[in-house]
Formats: C-alpha cells, structure tokens, sequence
C-alpha cells in the first residue's frame, strides 16, 4: 500500500497533500468509501492522472468518463456501465451493455449490474464535471449523492477545472468532499520538467546526432534558464513542456555545430536568449516546426522555409500574409473597416475632397479628451449599410471602376470568409447590414499591400 | 441567346450564393454523351471547337493533378510520420488553401485519397454544412472510420464476421467507445494506460486515424472545440491526425480555438501555392503553345486578366471566360473551322462551303489582302479551288508566324524580365498582351529594355544569352516548324557566347580592324535605313570600346533586328481574325451586371424574348402581349414605397383586358383565372426580391428597390 | 502489531458510523407525529398526507429511513402495506413516476397490454389491483416523495394531484409522504392540488423541537462524540477502547474544538459538512497519528473555509494576474461596467510601457490570457454570446470581487513587486 504512495509521489511531484488525502479516503479496502469527492484545479496539474492511477493502482472497478463527449446524457450512462460491468463492445453490433435514456434506468442497470459483478466499492470518475451543469438539471445532485438513491456502495469521483461555488445553483445544496489540485510552483515545474529528460535525450538522438549525450545538469541548467523567461507568461505545465522541448533543440544547435562546448553555458545563454524571447511569441499558437523525419525529403524544404518564418520571426505579417485577396476586395474590405470603425456622420469630412471649414466647437474639444475606453477601436464594430459600404468604397479607390456582380460577388465571398459578417439579413436588397470583423493589425497590413494609409481614415487616430 | 442567359443567371447569383462558387455556375461544358443530341453538333465549327477545346481541357486535368500532387506529397509525408515519436498533442496539419483554389472538393478528395494510398485506411471526412451539432459529428466520424473498413478489410476479417459485416452498425450507436473497441479489434489493445506524460509511441502497423476539415472556417467554433478536447482525450488509445483546410490564414484556427483546446494541438502549416503563380503556369504551358491555335488578342487577353486580378483570384473564372471567348469565336461561323492545326487544316479547306469563303473574304485584314493585288487577279477569288490553295499557303505562313512569335516571345521574356523595374512586365502574359495588341518592337519600353541590356556587365549578359539557347534547343528538337529560322538564330547566339566567353574587357589597341569585318558581315542583311543609323551612332561612339562592349553593341542589334522582324503584331497578318479574337463585346457577358439585366428583360422583354408582338416604341409603354411580370414590373415602377394590392391588379386588369373597362372600376368582377395570373406574377416579383409582404398594413405590399 | 490494527479497526469502525448512520436521535416529537400517521394508514387503513420540510441536511431521509425500519420490523407490514418510494431526482416525470409504481406494486404483468385513457385512469386501476374486498383487507400503499418539490415542476402536477385526490377520498387507503428542504413547498401546488392535500406539515429544524433551552452547540457535539466514540469493544484491545473513549471525551470539552465547531454551526446547520470533515479527520489516522487532536479539526474547518476564487486567482500565472488587476481596476474607475479585452489590453499595456523590466507579451498570447481567465470562469460575457462578433470585442463582467482580488495578491509569493504596488494603486 504505502510502496504506492511512494510510488506515485515520485511519478507526481508536488502533489504529496493531494495523493495522501486520496489515499486515505480511497486507500483501504474495507473501509467504506464517502459517497462524492470533488477534485478541481487548474489544466494539467495532473488531476485526472493522479486518480487515475491511484485507482488503477488499488485496483479499484472504476468507470472515467469525459463528459466533453457525451452530447446526451445516454452516451454518459452507457459508457459508465460498459466500463463497470467490463462489457467488450462488439464492433460490428456496437450494443451497449444495457440501454438506458434517464437516471431511473440508468440505476436500475447499476443495481443489475451488482447482480452480476461485485460493484461494492467501485467509483465512478467524471472528467471535466463543469459540463454537467449545461446537462439535465438532475444529473449532477443525482450523481452527488448516487449513493443514496442507488443503495449501493459506489462513490463518484467529480474532476473539473472550475471551483464548486460555480455549481450551486445546480447541486440542491449538496457539499461533497473538496480536493483542490493547486497550480504547480517555479520549482515543481522545474523538477517535473526534468523528468522528461530521458525522453527528450532520445528525442535529440534519433533525430540530430546519434552520439550527443548530454547530462541530467546541462539539462537542468537549460530549464532554469528557460522557466526564468516562461514562468511569468504560463504556468500551464502542458504548454512549458511543449515549448522547453522545441527550444531545447535550438539550445543544443551551437553544440552540433560545435559552435560552443557544453560547459559554456554563458555563450549558450547568449546564443538561446533572442530564440526564447521569439519563441515566446509563439507561445500558446502551438505552430510546431515540421516533423524532423520530413525534413529529409526534398519536398519538405518549401513548407520547412514556411515553417522557419513562422516559428520564430512570428509576427502579425506572417499572420496576414498568407491571405491572398483581389485587389478590389481587399479595397472592400478597407472600406468595410472603416464604415465600421467611423462613425456615419464624420463620412463627409473623411471622404470628401472639399468638406467646408472644420469649425472647432466645444464638443469636439471635448471628444478630444475622451478615454481609450470610449474609442470606437475598443468598442469594436458598428454595423453600417450596404450603401455606405459602396460609397466609402469609392471614395478610397483612386480609378473609377463600373460596378457589376463581380464586385457584388467580392462582398459575398468576404463574408464566406468571415472578414465580413452580415449582422441583418432581411431579404431587402439595398438594406443588408455588414460588420467588419478583422483587427486593426491585419487591415494595417491589408491597406499597406495596395499602399494606402489608413490611420488618416480613421477617427481614432485623427 | 447563351450569353444573355449567362449574363443573368450571373444576376440571380450574386444573391443567392455569392463568391467563389459562382464561377463554377457558368454553363458546363457539354459532356460526350451530349454532344450526339447537341443542336450544333453537325455544324463544322462547333466540330473543330469541340476538338480544341478537349485538347485543352486534357491538358488542364494533368496540370491540375501535378499542381495538387506538389502540395500534398509534403503533407501526407509529414502525416506519415506524425506519430513515429511519441505525441503529447493532436498532430494537426493546416492546409492554407487560398481563397481560390481551383476547387477544393477536387483537392480534398484527391488528398483523402492520396492518404488512403500512402498512410491508412482510415480517413474521414468532415463537411460543415453537415455538421450542425457534436452529436453528429462524433457519429458520423466514428460512422465513417468502422463502416468504411468493414467493406475494405473484408478480407482480413475472418470469416465467422461475414454476417456481421453485412449489418453496419446503426449511427446512432456510433460512440467513441465504439470506435475504441473497434480499433482494438483492429490491432490488438493498446498498452495499459500510462499516465503522465503520454508518450506512448505508436507500435507498427497500427494505422493511423485521419480527419479532415475541408472548411475550418465555416465550422461552428463550439463544435471543434469539442471535437478537439474529445479526441485529445482518446489520443493515447486512438492515433489521430487532423487535417484543417483553412482558406484565409492561420489567425483563423487561434480565432476559434481558445486556449484550452490549442493547447491540445500541435499545428503544421502548409501552404498551397498562390493562384497567380498557378494562372501564370496555365497560360504559359497551356494556352501560349503553338498546338492551341485559337488566340485571344491583347485588348480581350487584358481584360480576363484583369477580372482575375481585380475581381477574384479565380483560375476556374479565367478558363470558363477563355472557353466563353473560343465559342464566341466559333459560332462565328463554319469558316472559323480553319482555326485548327496545320495537321486538320487541309480537311477543314475541303469541307468549306462557297457562301463560307466568300464570308472569309468579307474578314477586314482579307479584304484588304484583296484589295492589294492587281485587278485582273481579283476576278480569280471567286474562285473558290484557287482561293482555298491560296489560303493554304497563306495559313502555312501564319503557323509559321505563330510558331515564331511564341518563341520569340518567350526568348525576349528571357531578356527582359529580371530588368531593373523590368519596362515590358515581369510576367510572360504581359509581355504577350502588349505583343498581340500592338507592334512591341515599337514600344518605348521595349527600346528602354535594350538601352538597360547595353549596360549589362559581361556575366550577365552571357547568362541570359545562354538561357535564351536552352529554349531554342528545347524548341528545335521538339518541333519542326520554321526549324532553320530558329536554328539560324541559334547558332549565331551560340557564337555570340564563344565570343563573349573569350572576350576580354581591356581595351583592345586597334579597334577597327575586327569590326570591319563584322561589319560586313552585318551589311549584307541590312537595308539602307538601319546602315545610316547605324554609321551614324558608330560615329558617335567613342573609338576607345573594349572588345566585349564591342561584341554587346553588336549583339544587341542583331537581336533587336531579329525581333523586329519576328514579333509583329498579329493584326498586320491577313486572316489573322481566324486565329486571334479580339471582339471587346463580350465584356458585358463576362461582366454581367445583373440589375440591368433583370430590369432589362422585364421592362424590355422583347429585348430578350425577340418577340415582334412587344415591340416598344417607348420605354414607358405596357402591352398585354407582355409576359405578366414584366407587366406588373412595370406597374410596380410607378408605385411608392408601398403597393395597394387592389389598385395593382386593378392597373393589371386594365391592361390585360382592356375591353371592359367601361363599367367604373368599383364593383366589376375580376375574372378568376386573371386574378390567378396577378397572384402567379406577384409571387414571382416577390422571389425576385423585388417586393416583400408588408407587417405594417394588410394587403398592402412594400417595395424594396429603387428601379434597376 | 497490534496497535496498528488498533488504528485500522477505528478508522473502520467510526468511517462505518459516520457512512450509514441509521439510528436516529433528537426530534422525538416530529417522529412520533409522523410514526402516527403512518401507523394510522397501515393498521386502520386511513388515508392521509403530510410534508416533512426541514432544511438540508437536518437528517429528514435519516428520519423517515429510522421509521420505516421501526414499521418494517413487525411481521404483519408486508402483508398489509406496499411501500412505494420516489425521488424527485429519479423520477423526473410522471411517466417514470408511474414506471416505478406499477413495478414496485409488483402489477406489471396485469398492466401489460392494456391501454389508459389518462393518468388518472391508470393509478386507479393501479390501485384498485390492489384492493381485495373489504376496507380492512385490502392492502395499504405508502407514498415517499423525496425532493417533493421536483415533483411539483411536473407537468401540471398530474401526479400530486392523483395521489392526493386517492387520499381524499375513501378508496384504497394510501399515505403521501412528502419529503423537501423547502419552506414554500405550498406555494407551488396548483390550486385543485393544494385543496386536496391535507394541510398537514411537520417541520424539522435543527434545534430541538421541544425543549429549545438546550443550545444547538451541545446537541451538535454529542452528535459528533456518537460518531467518535467506540461503542463496542470486542474488537479493539480494552485499554485501547478505554483510552480512546477517554481522549475523545476530553475532545469533546477542549474549548478549542468546541469554538471551531461553533464556527462551524455559524457557517451552516448542514450536518453533512459536518459529517465530511469528521470523515477527513478520522482517515489520517494511522500508526503515525495515533489519535485525534483539536488542531486536526481544526486544520480541517480551515481547508474548508477557504475561498475557492482566492485559490484560483493564487493559480494564474503573473500574465494573467496582470490582466485580472486591469480588469479590477476597470472595474473600479467605471462603477462595474463591463469591459472587453481591447480597453484590459490598452491598460494593461500602460502598466507594461509604465515599468520597463516587466517583458513584454505578443497581443495574441495575451488573447490567450484572457480566454483562460474566461474558461476558469473568474469572468463572464454579458448578454448573449455572439459566435459573429470578434473575441476582443465581447463584453466580459468580472466575477469576482476586488477585495477577493487583493486578499489573494497579499498571500500569494513569488510576485514582482511593481506588479503588486500596480494592484495596489487605484488610478491606473
């Protein structure tokens, strides 16, 4: 018993409280079990891996189910019978172990069940139990107290990244046993990090050079420096662990290369600081360079260049870049953020060659002075006509074009392509109402493509 | 007729599925099994069209095929090996498609097939316009992975399944957790669940499970999400790949996925390339080839290209409106036939009616050809044996021509192109819009060009001059027209390159000696003009050229020489109508403008119908003969804002049966089957969305545009 | 050895008192009342129906189980009464409701085939199954609805309205047993359900129903020391058993434990809470621990209490933190109007350009940022989401208040300083 408590404090650093706390209430087998527990906590800080294998571990009949899947409560239901009467489902038949639509068959089966397998003792996990509260409203207090109205001794194990205040209004106000999985520290995430070492050794040696070995240390060294620029932006272990192996290559690169020996970690620093500060650009984008095997073949070298633009000198251009649009569309589009981002009634000073003499009154002095807040590049799109759309249109555009379906056709297709979205469709022709749904970064980049300034356009900014 | 319906059917369009879809509404071609029960189909024109066009269309299908297999090679290779090292996310490949690819079902069949070849067997497909919540598309996924294989592994099944595999499993039961077993059926459980971190390599032989996401956009965020979060759960069971197709950029994916579901996939882009790179590749290897004989000229070849560029970056668009053009071009009439390679051309001769050459003989650049010659030689025309001969020589000329004016085209593109601001364009399809329409050799810009090469350094020049006789090479071993011009050509450039190779740049002591003899050489091809020119700026020149500026000057002049005598523009070759179509009309149907179609031909049905019983003195009048929309259309321009139903079938009334309008308007009856026409007629305005019933005011109804 | 049996036996031991806890002390009165009722039904075959209504986890189900087990326990209740028990949890409409009678009047065979006209119908021929002849022959039924209000959302309460009618009048003598937590359980009934229920309510509060003098503290505490204390020896060592006994009752009179669990009575009557912390004290017995102190309590009232949201805001990383502070301070400037990301960014970024050693974040990241302050839920859109309308522009209203945002500042570790002189200061 306790070899596997130690066990998993060493498979899950920084969680002794949380697995001891388990143990103890799950830990022994004659003893009964509390009816529900509710564990929450940030994303991976190893909720469901701990009970998982702490269950799996006590060899415990357990039943986990991720409610994210289970558009209906039957599909809950039945996966949570098939797991705890251990029915094989027949891949050519696909019958459940027993059909069940509401929680009154539903514990009807579990009692037949019992029947046939001992279900004394066994739980029943719920992964991402947020999503509960959108189901049935008796799903969740008929879960929290399963016990009781199935007279069978089954407890139920809730996992969710939100705090149970958040279900109240759901639970008929029933407090089951809380267990809160806390974020991990700098210094947690540095050891758990650390486990990965091994992998991430092989990882480098099948993909780069064979014969580079490299110690526990200089990896360690590695994460202190990497987890110094990281921690601050995330926390998420999943995410650091992604990003720390990326750069790690990009760390090592001088050694191939022999650039810089191991030891000289002052010349790595300096080599790995700018990539860390790119790369934490990319953090949360998850563009992962191509697999390294690809990189071999000849036809990977044009998606490799694209990926080298986008891993590291990520930026909002690369990001726009890749929209090729028609040169009238992208006029459109320009025309759609302004209408959208100008109020109507500065249209005729904007647009108009000769708009008589701006008088200076005391409101417009006062509009001077108003807080960021109240800028209409904050308070995002307004909906503007079809006709304004076209009149901006061609007050930006220096030739005179005639206007036909192909133009119509650009709007449309704006719209397919969610640039645009139609806020009002009534069937009335000359009356639909537009958004436009683009940021102020990618219509910077768009108008600078046809060189057009745009920020003279724009209240905001004038 | 055809253009007109085109032209409208555009119209209605726009507003029932705008973009890029509608391209693919123009009339489709007319498939073989047609063509038996087409009404041309005998006629010799549309014959010889049919012929080209499906020459054509061919050898876009391998060009398309090539351009696809480019793409996805890479991605199914990356997919291939997404899961050889162990995965702690969902491998994700993201396809920027670009707003216009030829089509993207061709293109994600083809790589869902291509999968299939390569990777695994198991590739589902996701379409968001059938993907309206979670539940269906769990099952249909799952649907598509088990029932699929069951038909194609029929044979790795042992048999006791045969039965089983008749009943598919019902949708409904289509969970993950069935999807889970199957799998294992499949390939044998996976190792006991290992948690933290997941980093089970995938062992051999499990295949893997792709779906793909043709449109990432036009999906319900929610409904990703969640699909994302669910197989991230299975991803330690079940090796999953996704495959996003994404038409506008990457930005798209991170708008909708938050940051709990992108943490859950590690995205691989790819870009397909650009479309103007894929016009260019269409047009140089498919169009500009001396074996498509039929040619648009300069102010037509302009205009697609412009709706390309301007308009949508539409490839598919630029095709349907060569192909439009070409029919156009045909339906001229039979004479066009002789639009046809030489091989075909003798056939076509033979088959021409005398009416039809006589037609030829009205084309301008042929009567001009007429006019020319002495009179006692024209009363020989009309003979129609002699003119045939005659226009068989004649056509041999023009493929000559045309032969060279593609190649040399292409020789000058070589020179030009990477010219500072290059003056004549960068692209080949520029140059060749300004060659067709004008005499390019006469262009400032193409003088510009020249100056700019004089000043080309040694290397340069040699470079370029050594690509210009890769092409010839290419053209002389492969094609046997005019071959001594262009081997002609060829050696002397070759020599030109000796020459330069060996050339030094010091200054040579005495100049004069080695240029005379060139100079010689060169007299003899040159005609008194280009002699006086050309002594006078040798006068001008400085005594003191090295060799190699020597050779440069001499070079260039014997190019430009050859240019000018080889890329004239097509208009000053008689019969050049036949080959090249330059009719600016068609415009108006390739860019239709819809509203005026539409109010054309229900204010003017006539216009359309080609009716002589609605002729209109003008526009305003209303005739019974017209059909009841127009006629109402008509009446419903008059009206406001609002429209009285009564006092619309009343105006109605009066002028389908004007006889009784005698006895007043109150009371008289409405005879049903006229009142049946009105409803009828209303209802279409109403579909056309020309009007709407109101809330406001009972049977009155609104209007909702401003005329057309 | 033997002493860590010892500890086994008692976890076991008290975790099997604390688990299922049948007999039921306290509330004489009201279970004597309702004891009648029952006895009324079963024995004389009156007809009848009343509402237990007590706040949760004042032990009501307890209640009802403790006397149907006192009912069960003479020979003759089988013969002369069906208990029929439903939940309002399971039976989420009188269809199932109905499902369950008919299955638990063991009567589907005889309902099999037959069509009912209405619901009506159906109960009675239910009912009238049951009924053999003469009024005291015929076998009495026993109604428990727990989460009685459920049942009440029904549509239009076709179930209540039957069972109460059958109550009303003199057919097969049968009780309803309503069980609920609501106090205005009446107002829900429709008018034609509530005049045929006998107006019959008998309330379980947690003080004592007959003698009010004795404060609810006590009676809580020697609720507690019945669960701690070992009740029967033969499996425990005897001077184990006396020693153990003896440490619990000094427990029970340690002015520390007796605060804290008036501490915990402020915060709620639920005895469930209760229950769950002495659960968590009594399982972190073991060798090392031998016995149960104050303080564990103690620590264990402390978990307890702690403020989720503080936690959560504790969990986020300085990025987001940053971002919540902005939000605090939007939050402040214009009395909680709501917000959206593009005004948190531009403050947040005044902060940034304000203290240059604070690295700067691409705009995307922080996107992300915020989004997961959203999924955790310490922010939430206003009005209704718009799938149309851009991320940055939907209006978000923040959840959490800004002491709860300060309190958590103070305690959390490991911060750059300007950050939290940043949520100090009001005018940002």
């Amino acid at each position: 018993m306790d070899s596997l408590v130690n066990q998993l404090k060493m498979n899950f650093p920084g969680r002794t409280y949380q697995i001891e706390r388990l143990f103890s209430l799950f830990g022994y087998k004659n003893e009964p079990f509390v009816s529900s527990v509710f564990i929450y906590g940030p994303s991976s800080t190893g909720k469901s891996a701990v009970v998982g294998s702490l269950l799996d571990g006590l060899e415990i009949r357990n039943a986990c189910v991720n409610l994210v899947e289970c558009y209906s409560s039957k599909v809950l239901f039945e996966s949570i019978l098939n797991q705890l009467s251990g029915h094989k489902i027949d891949p050519f038949k696909g019958h459940p172990y027993a059909k069940c639509d509401n929680v009154m068959d539903f514990i009807f089966n579990l009692r037949k069940c019992a029947d046939e397998v001992d279900l004394n003792k066994s739980v029943i996990v719920l992964d991402k139990a947020e999503r509960l509260r959108n189901m049935d409203y008796n799903l969740l207090p008929a879960f929290l107290k399963l016990k009781e109205l199935s007279g069978l001794s089954v407890s139920v194990i809730f996992i969710s990244e939100i705090i149970f205040e958040k279900y109240y209004f759901k639970a008929r106000t029933l407090e089951p046993i809380k267990i809160h999985f806390s974020q991990y520290t700098r210094e947690e995430l540095w050891e758990i990090l650390r486990l990965d070492f091994d992998h991430v050794q092989n990882f480098i040696r099948n993909n780069f050079n064979e014969n580079f070995d490299i110690n526990e240390e200089f990896f360690s060294n590695y994460l202190n420096l990497f987890l110094s620029v990281f921690y601050r932006v995330c926390r998420d272990l999943s995410e650091l662990r992604h990003m720390s192996k990326l750069n790690f290559v990009k760390y090592c690169e001088p050694v191939f290369k022999k650039e810089c020996k191991l030891e000289d970690s002052m010349g790595l620093w300096r080599h790995i600081a700018p990539i860390l500060k790119a790369s934490l650009e990319v953090l949360y984008l998850r563009i992962s360079p191509v697999s390294q095997e690809g990189k071999q073949q000849s036809v990977e070298i044009k998606c490799d260049g694209a990926r080298t633009v986008k891993q590291f000198t990520f930026s909002k251009e690369s990001l726009a870049q890749f929209l090729e649009l028609p040169f009238y569309a992208k006029y459109l589009l320009i025309a759609a953020y302004l209408a959208s981002y100008n109020p109507p009634k500065e249209d005729k000073r904007l647009f108009m060659k000769y708009h008589g003499k701006k008088t200076k009154r005391m409101k417009d002095v006062k509009a001077k002075n108003i807080v960021s807040e109240q800028l209409n590049t904050q308070l995002g799109p307004k909906p503007f006509g079809f006709e304004r759309l076209v009149a901006i249109f061609y007050a930006i555009l220096e030739e005179k074009v005639d206007f036909n379906s192909n133009l119509l056709v650009q709007i449309s297709t704006l719209v397919e392509l969610q640039l645009l979205s139609m806020v009002s469709d009534n069937c009335d022709l000359d009356s639909r109402k537009y958004k436009c749904c683009v940021s102020f970064e990618f219509i910077q980049i768009i108008s600078k493509t046809v060189d057009f300034n745009i920020t003279k356009y724009l209240v905001d900014f004038n | 007729m055809s253009d007109t319906t085109v032209s409208v059917s555009k119209g209605v369009f726009v507003f029932k599925n705008g973009g890029t879809s509608q391209h693919k509404r123009v009339r489709k071609p007319q498939p073989d099994g047609e063509d038996s029960c087409n009404i041309f189909s005998n006629k010799l024109w549309y014959q010889s069209y049919n012929r080209n066009w499906k020459i054509l269309e061919k050898k876009l299908k391998t060009l398309n095929s090539n351009m696809f297999s480019s793409i996805l090679s890479s991605l199914v290779e990356s997919i291939k090996h997404s899961h050889n090292t162990p995965v702690t996310e969902i491998p994700t490949a993201t396809l920027l498609t670009g707003i216009n690819m030829p089509d993207h079902s061709a293109l994600f069949s083809t790589l869902s097939r291509e999968i299939r070849k390569n990777v695994t067997p198991h590739v589902a497909t996701l379409h968001a316009e059938d993907s309206q919540n979670l539940k269906y598309v769990i099952e249909s996924t799952v649907n598509q992975f088990v029932n699929q294989t069951l038909e194609d592994d029929s044979d790795m099944e042992d048999c006791e399944n045969e039965d089983n595999k008749k009943s598919k499993v019902r949708k409904s039961s289509c969970t993950f957790s069935l999807l889970q077993a199957w799998y294992e059926k499949l390939y044998g459980p996976p190792g006991l669940r290992i948690f933290f971190p997941v980093k089970r390599k995938m062992r051999d032989g499990h295949k893997l499970l792709v779906v793909i996401f043709p449109d990432f956009e036009s999906f319900n965020d929610k409904i990703i999400q969640d699909f994302i979060l669910i197989v991230s759960s299975y991803l330690n069971k079940l090796p999953f790949v996704l495959v996003f197709g994404v038409a506008t950029s990457v930005s798209a994916v991170h708008k909708s996925l938050p940051y709990h579901v992108s943490s859950k996939i590690s995205v691989q882009i790819f870009n397909s390339q650009p479309s103007t790179t894929y016009l260019n590749n269409v047009i140089e290897n498919i169009f500009f080839t001396d074996d498509c004989p039929f040619h648009l000229g300069g102010k037509v070849f302009n205009l697609f290209t412009d709706i390309f560029l301007f308009y949508d970056l539409s490839v598919k668009g630029f095709i349907k409106n060569f192909k439009f053009a070409m029919l156009e071009h045909f339906s001229f009439g039979n004479s066009m036939a002789l639009c046809t390679n030489s091989r075909n051309l003798k056939k076509a001769l033979e088959q021409l009616t005398h009416e039809d050459l006589e037609r030829i003989q009205e084309l301008p650049s042929v009567k001009k050809f007429i006019i020319n010659p002495s009179p006692e030689k024209k009363s020989k025309f009309a003979d129609d044996d002699y003119f045939k001969n005659l226009m068989y020589e004649k056509f041999q000329e023009f493929y000559a021509y045309l032969n060279s004016f593609h190649l040399f085209l292409k020789c000058l593109y070589v020179l030009v192109s990477d010219l500072p601001k290059s003056p004549l364009g960068k692209q080949i399809r520029e140059l060749y819009s300004t060659a067709t329409s004008k005499n390019i050799t006469k262009t400032s810009e193409f003088e510009e060009c020249f100056k700019l090469i004089s000043f080309q350094s040694k290397d340069e020049l040699y470079e370029k001059i050594s690509k210009v006789c890769k092409i010839l090479e290419k053209e002389i071993e492969n094609n046997k027209m005019n071959k001594n011009v262009t081997e002609e050509f060829s050696e002397r450039l070759i020599n030109y390159i000796e020459r330069i190779e060996n050339a030094t740049t010091v200054i040579s002591e005495s100049p004069l000696k080695p240029q005379e003899t060139e100079e010689n050489l060169v007299i003899g091809k040159m005609d008194r003009r280009q002699l006086k020119e050309k002594l006078l700026e040798m006068s001008k020149k400085s005594k003191l050229m090295n060799e190699y500026e020597k050779i440069r000057l001499e070079l260039i002049e014997y190019l430009k020489k050859t240019f000018e005598q080889y890329l004239q523009e097509p208009s000053s070759r008689s019969f050049h109508e036949i080959f090249f179509f330059n009719d600016m009309s068609i415009k108006k149907q390739i860019i239709g403008s819809h509203r005026a179609a539409i109010h054309a031909a229900l204010n003017d049905p006539q216009y359309y119908l080609q009716c002589n019983c609605c002729k209109l003195q003008n526009e305003a009048t209303i005739l019974p003969s017209m059909p009841d929309v127009s006629i109402l259309y008509k009446l419903h321009l008059e009206y406001g804002k609002l429209i009285n139903l009564y006092d619309w079938l009343q105006s109605f009334l009066s002028i389908v049966d004007p006889d009784d309008n005698n006895e007043e308007v109150g009371k008289r009856v409405v005879k049903p089957e006229l009142q049946a026409r009105f409803t009828q007629a209303v209802a279409d305005l109403e579909y056309l969305g020309f009007i709407k019933s109101s809330k406001r005011k009972t049977d009155f109804v609104v209007r909702l545009t401003w005329g057309g | 050895m033997v002493g860590y049996k010892n500890y086994e036996n008692t976890r076991l031991h008290i975790k099997n008192k604390i688990v299922n806890v049948d007999q039921y002390n306290g509330h004489t009165h009201e279970r004597k009342q309702l004891l009648d009722i029952l006895k009324r039904t079963t024995d004389s075959g009156e007809s009848n129906s009343a509402l237990l209504i007590g706040p949760p986890g004042v032990g009501k189900t307890t209640l009802v189980n403790s006397i149907l087990k006192e009912l069960q326990e003479d020979k003759k209740f089988n013969s002369s009464a069906v208990l029929v028990r439903l939940h309002g949890l399971i039976h989420t409409d009188d269809r199932l409701a109905l499902k369950a009678i008919t299955s638990r009047m063991n009567l589907d065979n005889a309902i099999n085939g037959k069509v009912f006209g209405s619901f009506a119908e159906n109960l009675s021929f239910l009912l009238a199954c049951l009924q053999t002849g003469q009024r005291e022959t015929s076998k009495s039924v026993l109604f428990i609805l727990e989460e009685f209000d459920l049942f009440c959302s029904h549509h239009n309460q076709t179930l209540l309205y039957n069972l109460f009618d059958v109550s009303q009048s003199a057919q097969t003598p049968i009780c309803v047993i309503g069980i609920t937590h609501r106090l205005d359980v009446i107002e829900l009934f429709e008018k034609r359900v509530k005049s045929r229920f006998s107006h019959r309510q008998i309330f379980l509060f947690s003080t004592h129903g007959d003698d009010i003098a004795i404060p609810s503290i006590n009676q809580r505490i020697d609720r507690i020391s019945n669960f701690l204390l070992l009740t029967n020896n033969n499996d425990f060592s005897s001077t184990y058993f006396a020693q153990w006994n003896k440490n619990i009752k000094q427990l029970m009179k340690d002015k520390k434990f007796i605060c804290s669990m008036q501490r915990l009575l402020d915060i709620s009557e639920n005895e469930e809470i209760t229950k769950n912390i002495m659960m968590l004290a009594v399982s972190k017995l073991n060798v090392e621990k031998p016995k149960i102190s104050a303080d564990d309590i103690e620590d264990e009232l402390n978990i307890f209490e702690k403020d989720d949201l503080v936690q959560t805001v504790q969990d986020l990383s300085v990025l987001e933190l940053c971002l919540l502070i902005a939000m605090k301070h939007h939050s402040e400037i214009y009395d909680l109007q709501p917000f959206n990301f593009e005004m948190i960014l531009t403050r947040y970024n005044k902060f940034i350009n304000a203290n240059s050693n604070v690295q700067n974040v691409q705009r995307s990241v922080v996107l992300k940022a915020f989004e997961h302050i959203q999924n955790v839920e310490l922010i939430a859109p206003t009005g209704t989401v718009m799938s149309r309308l851009q991320k940055e522009y939907q209006l978000f209203k923040l959840l959490i208040t800004s002491q709860q945002i300060t309190e958590a500042i103070k305690t959390m570790n490991g911060l750059p300083t300007e950050v939290i002189q940043w949520a100090g200061s009001s005018l940002a």
